[in-house]
Parts: structure tokens; C-alpha cells; sequence
């Protein structure tokens, strides 16, 4: 997943080369796959009813991106708000996955990260899972590219200390 | 010790194996809700005429056989039990995949798609494997079972078993053979 200087022909094109990618973004936002597969669903329809009106094909990888994390946002705001009056939502995908060794401390790892506030594991999972560049994580996330740095160092040094802690 | 940033990246590799391994078809929205409001009755209408029809008596036809009661089962209970592996299936005539345009994969896409392998420096070893050595497998398999009883040759269409050198390259097999003319599924045993 680099982000494309070439313009992609149609929605379907951008769909069978990222959908799976996105995918598992979005399972790294919401935990768990129907959801994530909703949001890209629901990203893409939204892509295709303004596909005439982009004005740059190639940001639309961009923006498809932008529009899966938000989605994610508006899927763990209403969660939050479910989980005031029932159980929370349980099993994220990172806490049943493999028991192996090197399972574990990726589980560890990530349900670390699942506790960082949300801006934050939105630029880890841009930096570290979809390997962008900075200028690419501001332009997705609509914010500037200080905050990116800033916000990046924020999420390393409080994952830092959550994994110390859990230790 | 691992650097942080290592860690992080470890842990995100696990999403590589999570979700489905090719894109599920892509929805659309077929019609407008103000379309619906003349689309309401009209289908009503054409329902009522339906209706009438079946009433009054159609001709029976018997079920086609040549449409197999149940491909899932068999199918999804035959994947790959190695991390390193990756099995392809080809397109059949009773693929649902929607590009496989329910027609059986050409002789010129196998040669393609065993071309494309053939190249790829992860691949160690490709293993051809027809319907019929598939259909004999799950009849062992499964053996005393519905499936065994159910399954009919070709319900498991023909593919390619590939062993990789490493279970991290499957994700450059996906990325190489999805959406390829012919292919059908491609499943792995990264779960």
C-alpha cells in the first residue's frame, strides 16, 4: 500500500488492489471483521457516488483512507455509547488470535495500542501498518504535518509506558 | 531488545492475516429510494401476476441436476493445513465467483497462472491437482459423513497447491493472483 501517484480508472480498480488492505486497517481500528468489511463497504459506495466530482483521481486512495478511519470513529463512538447500558463489545480479533510465543507479544502489543486515545492509533497504524509518509498521514488525516510528528512521538512514549506497566 | 518501532510492526503483521484473503464482491446501490416509490407498485403487481401463474398451474420441472446441492461445505473444510501453504482454485463452471462468468478456467489462463508461479522466487514447489483427485480426497476425508455422501465430482474445481518458502510470502501470492483471469478462490492456511 504506497500512496499512488498514478490515477486509478474506476472505483473497481482501486477496490480489487486495496479493499483487502483496508480491511485490515480498519480491523486494526474496530477489532473485528464484519465491521471492518461494513466500513470499506460503506467507504467505497460512498467513493463511487462521488467519483465524478473527485477532483484528483490519484488522491483517491487518500481519501478512501480518510474515510474508512472516520468511519471507524462514528463505529467506536456508537460502541462507546452502546457499552454505557450493556456489555461492552467484547473480542477484538488481536485477544483470540494465536497463543504462540511471539503471538503473545503481538497480542500484548496491540491490545496496548487499542488502549491509546484514538488520534493516536490512527497515525501508528497509517505509520506502521500501511507504511506511509508523514506528508501522506497529515493529508489522510486532515491535520498538519507537526501534529503527525508530534502525535507519532506521543503514541510511541505512552505505548512505552503501557507495555512497561503491563510488564 | 527489540526496538519499539520493530515491536509495533511485528504486531501489525498479524492484521496480514486477518479478513478475507481476496476482496468480497462489492455491493451497490442498485436503486435510489425515490425510484422505489414507482418501483413498489409495479413489482407488487408483477408479484400478484406471479402469484396467479404459480395458481393456475406451470409445468414441473425437475430440479437440474447438474446444479450441486452444497460446494461450501467441502470446499471450505479442504484448505491448506500449513502456514506456508496456499492452494488456488480455478474457476468451474459452478464457480460463484462473478469473474469466473461461470465458465471453467481456459487452457491458456492454467498455462498463465502456472507461468506466473513458475516465476516467483518465493514458490518451492507446485502441486496440480485436478476436480477428480480433490473429489477422491474429501470422499476419504470425510468418509462416513453427509459430505462424503453429498459431494459429487467437480463440486471442487481443479487447482494449483502451492508451498512457499516462507508463511510471510503468501501475502505476495495474494497480491499476485487475485483478480488473475481464472482464479477462482485462493485459501490459505494462515488461519
Amino acid at each position: 500500500m504506497v500512496s499512488s501517484a498514478r490515477a486509478p480508472a474506476d472505483v473497481e480498480e482501486l477496490y480489487r488492489e486495496h479493499a483487502v488492505g483496508l480491511i485490515r486497517l480498519a480491523m486494526l481500528m474496530v477489532g473485528d471483521g464484519p465491521t471492518a468489511e461494513d466500513v470499506v463497504q460503506d467507504a467505497f459506495l460512498g467513493l463511487h457516488d462521488r467519483w465524478r466530482s473527485l477532483r484528483d483521481p490519484a488522491a483517491a486512495l487518500t481519501y478512501l483512507r480518510s474515510a474508512v478511519l472516520n468511519r471507524c470513529r462514528s463505529v467506536l463512538r456508537r460502541r462507546a455509547v452502546a457499552s454505557r447500558f450493556r456489555q461492552p463489545y467484547q473480542p477484538p480479533a488481536w485477544s483470540a488470535e494465536d497463543c504462540a510465543i511471539d503471538g503473545q507479544e503481538r497480542s500484548a502489543v496491540l491490545t496496548a495500542i487499542a488502549r491509546l486515545p484514538r488520534r493516536q492509533r490512527e497515525v501508528l497504524a497509517l505509520r506502521f501498518y500501511c507504511d506511509l509518509p508523514e506528508e501522506e498521514i497529515a493529508r489522510t488525516l486532515r491535520i498538519s504535518r507537526g501534529t503527525v510528528s508530534s502525535t507519532t512521538s506521543r503514541a510511541l512514549a505512552a505505548l512505552a509506558k503501557l507495555l512497561e506497566d503491563a510488564t | 531488545m527489540r526496538s519499539l518501532e520493530e515491536r509495533i510492526r511485528d504486531a501489525y503483521s498479524m492484521a496480514d492475516g486477518w479478513g478475507p484473503a481476496v476482496p468480497p464482491p462489492l455491493r451497490r446501490r442498485s436503486v435510489r429510494h425515490h425510484r422505489l416509490r414507482f418501483a413498489a407498485p409495479l413489482a407488487a403487481a408483477a408479484g400478484v401476476t406471479a402469484v396467479v401463474f404459480l395458481a393456475t398451474g406451470l409445468p414441473h420441472r425437475a430440479p437440474d441436476p447438474t446444479v450441486p446441492l452444497s460446494v461450501g461445505p467441502a470446499a471450505e473444510a479442504l484448505r491448506p493445513s500449513e502456514k506456508n501453504q496456499v492452494w488456488i482454485y480455478l474457476c468451474s463452471r459452478i464457480s460463484a465467483n462473478p469473474s469466473c462468468h461461470r465458465q471453467g478456467a481456459t487452457r491458456a489462463q492454467r498455462g498463465a497462472i502456472d507461468d506466473a508461479l513458475k516465476k516467483m522466487p518465493q514458490v518451492r514447489r507446485i502441486e496440480r491437482v485436478t476436480a477428480e483427485q480433490a473429489y477422491a480426497e474429501v470422499k476419504k476425508k470425510f468418509a462416513g459423513t453427509k459430505i462424503a455422501d453429498t459431494i459429487r465430482p467437480g463440486d471442487i474445481p481443479d487447482s494449483f497447491r502451492v508451498t512457499l518458502r516462507r508463511p510471510t510470502d503468501v501475502r505476495a501470492i495474494l497480491a499476485a493472483l487475485s483478480n488473475r483471469p481464472g482464479v477462482d478462490q485462493i485459501v490459505t492456511g494462515s488461519r
